[in-house]
């Protein structure tokens, strides 16, 4: 029996005992929080419409526009939310969907003059808006992939830095490209009829649904993770660039949707709109709103657009005072461009007063329904969650060495661990116990010597093919996906290791792992809000659930108290008779490597000095030696 | 006083649409205007506009339009952008009754605006643009009110033949605008029916700042052309000129009417002999000069009265047409727009019977000279001298 058929004969074993009931089977709590948040969403802004109509606040044209950026807003901050890269690239493909549209919906007789030298087939084209929109979404699609593909390699500021390039080209091609823009002389008398409420609203619900379903699905949770601490997502089996490429693809597309909708409410299309200005008031959006969660990025969009309207309105009135009233016995100066600047402060003070945006980094589900997520959570009964080793795996390394430069970090390492045993690597300080961790996970590339993981040679595998093939780790400073919950950093390991189990499935085998850790009731808390102690807790089970065949823990007991650490050796106890996983265990604490580890290994200065039994180990000269001349304070701990 | 105008901010702010705008009575002369206030068009846009409202001052003093129709002037601004000039517009026309509009001289602002009015029957100018293409493609009430490129074309070609007794001529072109890419080829047209040959052309990309090529272009030819007529505006002229005569061409600079600026003629001795065209000429007549005056006292300096002078004038019109239809009803201003003949304004007598969407009005040609713009000539073709928009 496969591993996979392995697998969903427990998920049939635990489905039956399951309670829970049929609708909820189907979804998990995320994507229960997308589903509420854009049920909430559409309507609102639909009644927000509506009613501004009625009472005549704002015109048709402003509230179309508003519709337009909350679709460009959400776009955008699928992207820049999820990956946590501010894209100031994306209104490329604003301006992008926006000439494909038009392309095709502006009547011949003005494409004679305007487009006069593209193809035929464009230039008699007489489409509807809605035929077009397709088209320039797909234009965007594949420009997006393209552009993707640099993008997906690229994190940080040189993410930021290549994305404002995008912007740079798209702008010089849009005032160069004149055969399929007509350059700085704008299209115009672009058919505005045909941006209809019902073209503008379906629009709306096709691109919140679709930000929504992306941001509910695991690739959304694997790339949140990646934006959290990418390499402890890495080393859980996540591989980054194809989720940033799918997401950053996604998003063009659907800022491109809302740039071809744009063109048709402006009725006039330039370079100039398409750039800087554009990208700023993106941006603001955005980040005003709570650029980590779609409904951030919506309400941002909503208050943008009415800002813009008070400012306005404020300018034009302060303008009519302009010539004819004095302060201070100045005159009253004209005060165009207040609105630009209005924005600016707007931003700085949002920015200083709740970085995280309005709306946070949460969706607004969660925000209105606090603590009712958490009971969702734990209803339902829970198994006890188990996979078995094949008792023949090895975990082998010979004549592994790393050196930084001249500097020799470690040198030639051989050191064994089978699978169902518990083999300590001790040293003092600076011995290179965490490179050696770090070697063997693939965070490092050894300088030479050989890895074997299950007697495959597995020296050059990266971090993420190693996580897929057994290595579990966990790290000496804690690296958890701090702006998930706890259920949700789980979440993101088990989808790694059964990508067919369904959401809910995936979820209750999360929260069995945590009911393992004795962290279920704290499902629902903010991976950041959790003590200390939990936080290492958090790590293993995060790392158990990727079912690994070796567990490499780095100092997993370091700043736990001794109930803590009894605790801890329990658990490591249970799961290698229970499980049957090999754990290589990096600790300080020797009193606990003595009394748990099978075998011993002592690393100092980057070299194995000995290896053997706990008892042999307490006895070897070099052994004190190494650790009376760096640390006289654990002697006593050799003796016991 | 600040007081009054903390409060309304406070209104503005508090309320959403339309605040502070009172209602214009039944018998009010609405004008519409959305420009450019800020963006690259507003150094023309906006003395344009201060035009309009040094007019409208002075009108309503008197009891408004003719004595009767007190005006009431509605503006945004437009950022240079012709996006934003279409959904301002689009609010306006909803929010407001009006008489007549004022766009952006930006060729699609421009464009989009006159499409956009065109419905409500309203009369439309587009402050300084010459672009014929302008009212061709927007149809309905689109006026141009100062000279059209085609027409300063020909004029230009008509004085470098007899006033400058050219025989060559090179053009420098830029598609950058409607106004940049045809007025040269308007002045070649005419140049050429008068005799004269044009033996070269190079195009520019606006903000270039660098002319190397197109003065290596020049500097082939076997013999120098007499007259250059060249488009680089006031951010690219400076280093074309200087890049030109340090090259040591001498062919005569003919340059468009963005020329007329301090900056320009302030540049020293290079640009001295440079000719260019203008409506606005305080030295032609005493009304002109006045308006200069007056225009100085109002705004501190007289550096941009020449788009000032047009929207002043453009007035003038408007005020004829009203009296020639006899109401503001705007479909019979809009047609009485087009009939009117021999209207006096500062820029000179304006006719458009029998010209079409722009006036016919004398041109000046300047040449500048220690700094200053002086006087050549004044030429008044005749209407069947004005080529057809290209």
């Amino acid at each position: 029996m496969s591993e996979q058929q392995e697998t969903l004969v427990q998920d049939q074993a635990v489905a039956g005992r399951d309670d829970i009931s049929a609708s909820r089977a189907f979804f998990d709590q995320r994507s229960r929080e997308c589903l509420i948040s854009g049920a909430i969403i559409l309507p609102l802004i639909c009644a927000i419409v509506a009613f501004s109509l009625l009472t005549n606040i704002a015109g048709r044209e402003l509230l179309m526009l508003g519709c337009i950026n909350i679709i460009a807003a959400v776009g955008l901050g699928l992207f820049s939310g999820t990956s946590g890269i501010l894209s100031l690239g994306h209104v490329s493909f604003f301006g992008i969907g926006a000439y494909v549209t038009v392309w095709f919906t502006l009547p011949p007789a003005l494409k004679s003059f305007l487009l006069a030298d593209m193809p035929a087939f464009v230039r008699e084209a007489e489409w509807s808006l809605p035929l077009a929109l397709p088209v320039a979404i797909l234009v965007c699609l594949v420009i997006g992939a393209i552009s993707g593909l640099v993008i997906m390699r690229l994190r940080d500021t040189s993410a930021v830095i290549a994305s404002f390039g995008l912007i740079i080209i798209a702008y010089l091609v849009f005032v160069g490209a004149k055969v399929l823009t007509n350059g700085k002389q704008s299209l115009y008398a672009i058919p505005t009829e045909y941006a209809t409420w019902p073209v503008i609203v379906s629009s709306l619900a096709v691109a919140l649904g679709a930000a929504f379903f992306l941001k509910s699905t695991k690739a959304a949770r694997h790339l949140e993770a990646t934006r959290d601490e990418e390499q402890a997502s890495r080393s859980i089996g996540i591989e980054p660039q194809i989720n940033i490429f799918l997401f950053w693809t996604a998003s063009a597309g659907l800022v491109g949707l809302a740039g071809g909708l744009y063109a048709h409410v402006v009725g006039v299309i330039s370079p100039n709109g398409f750039y800087l200005e554009k990208t700023f008031a993106l941006v603001v959006m955005i980040i005003l709103g709570g650029y980590r969660s779609i409904s951030g990025c919506a309400i941002g969009a909503i208050v943008i657009t009415f800002a813009e309207k008070v400012f306005r309105n404020t300018e034009e009135y302060l303008g009519s005072f302009a010539g004819t009233e004095t302060i201070f016995g100045f005159e009253f100066p004209l005060v165009f461009g207040l609105t630009a600047i209005s924005f600016s402060i707007l931003i700085l003070i949002v920015l200083y007063l709740r970085p995280e945006g309005l709306l946070g980094y949460r969706e607004l589900a969660v925000l209105l329904f606090k603590g009712g997520g958490s009971s969702a959570v734990q209803s339902g009964q829970l198994a006890t969650p188990g996979y078995k080793v094949d008792i023949r795996r090895s975990l082998e390394t010979s004549g592994l060495s790393k050196t930084f430069g001249g500097l020799s970090a470690l040198s030639d390492v051989s050191l064994r661990v089978d699978a169902g045993e518990i083999v300590g690597l001790i040293g003092p300080n600076g011995a290179g116990k965490t490179t050696f961790i770090n070697v063997l996970t693939g965070n490092l590339f050894a300088s030479s010597g050989t890895i074997l993981v299950g007697g495959q040679e597995a020296t050059s595998w990266s971090a993420v093919r190693l996580a897929r093939n057994g290595l579990g780790r966990t790290y000496q400073n804690i690296r958890l996906f701090t702006s998930l919950t706890v259920l949700e950093n789980v979440i993101c390991a088990v989808t790694v290791k059964s990508p067919a189990l369904s959401r809910a499935r995936a979820q209750k085998r999360a929260r069995e792992w945590l009911a393992l850790l004795n962290l279920e009731d704290k499902a629902a808390v903010l991976a950041s809000n959790l003590a200390y102690g939990d936080q290492r807790w958090l790590e293993i089970a995060r790392a158990l659930a990727l079912e690994p065949d070796f567990l490499l823990l780095d100092e997993p007991a370091a700043g736990m108290n001794s109930s803590e650490t009894e605790e801890l050796k329990t658990l490591l106890s249970r799961i290698v008779r229970d499980f049957g996983v090999g754990v290589l265990l990096v600790e300080h604490d020797l009193k606990m490597v003595m009394q748990l580890c099978n075998r011993i290994y002592v690393l100092n200065k980057g070299e194995l000095i000995a290896d053997g039994q706990p008892a042999e180990i307490s006895t070897n000269a070099d052994v004190i030696e190494a650790y009376v001349g760096e640390e006289g304070d654990e002697e006593h701990y050799l003796g016991e | 006083m600040i007081n009054k105008t903390i409060f309304a901010a406070v209104v503005a702010a508090s309320t959403l649409a339309g605040a502070g705008y009172a209602p214009a009575q039944a018998e009010d002369f609405v004008i519409g205007a959305v420009s450019a206030r800020t963006g690259f068009m507003a150094a023309y846009d906006a003395p344009f506009m201060q035009g309009v409202t040094m007019y409208i001052e002075q009108a309503n003093k008197n009891g408004g339009l003719n004595g009767k129709y007190p005006i009431t002037l509605v503006e945004r601004d437009d950022a240079s952008d012709p996006q934003k000039t279409a959904i301002a517009i689009a609010e306006l026309l909803k929010s407001q009754k009006m008489n007549m509009f004022v766009s952006s001289a930006i060729s699609p602002s421009a464009i989009a605006a006159g499409t956009m009015v065109k419905k409500e029957n309203l009369l439309i100018m587009h402050t300084i643009a010459s672009q014929p293409t302008i009212p061709a493609r927007a149809g309905g009430g689109s006026y141009l009110v100062m000279m059209s490129d085609a027409h300063m074309g020909a004029v230009y070609g008509k004085f470098a033949t007899t006033g400058l007794k050219a025989k060559t001529a090179y053009i420098v072109t830029s598609d950058f605008d409607p106004y940049t890419e045809y007025l040269p080829l308007y002045f070649k047209d005419s140049f050429e029916k008068n005799g004269g040959k044009v033996v070269g052309q190079s195009t520019f990309t606006y903000d270039q700042q660098e002319f190397t090529k197109v003065v290596a272009d020049i500097k082939k030819l076997p013999q120098q052309p007499d007259v250059i007529m060249a488009m680089p505006f006031d951010n690219d002229f400076p280093i074309f000129i200087n890049q030109l005569r340090a090259a040591g061409i001498t062919s005569t600079y003919l340059g468009p009417d963005v020329l007329d600026q301090p900056s320009v003629k302030g540049l020293g001795k290079v640009v001295d002999g440079v000719h260019y065209v203008t409506m606005a000429a305080p030295s032609t007549s005493e009304s002109a000069a006045n308006f200069v005056k007056a225009y100085e006292t109002k705004f501190g300096n007289a550096d941009s009265f020449y788009p000032a002078m047009v929207g002043y004038s453009a007035m003038r019109m408007v005020a004829a047409a009203a009296e020639k239809a006899g109401t503001i009803e705007p479909a019979a201003l809009r047609d009485a727009f087009g009939q009117l003949e021999n209207v006096d304004t500062e820029i000179g007598k304006a006719t458009f019977k029998g010209v079409g969407k722009a006036p016919n009005l004398p041109v000046h040609i300047m040449k500048i000279e220690n700094g200053e713009g002086k006087y050549i000539t004044s030429i008044k073709l005749d209407p069947s001298e004005i080529p057809k928009a290209k």
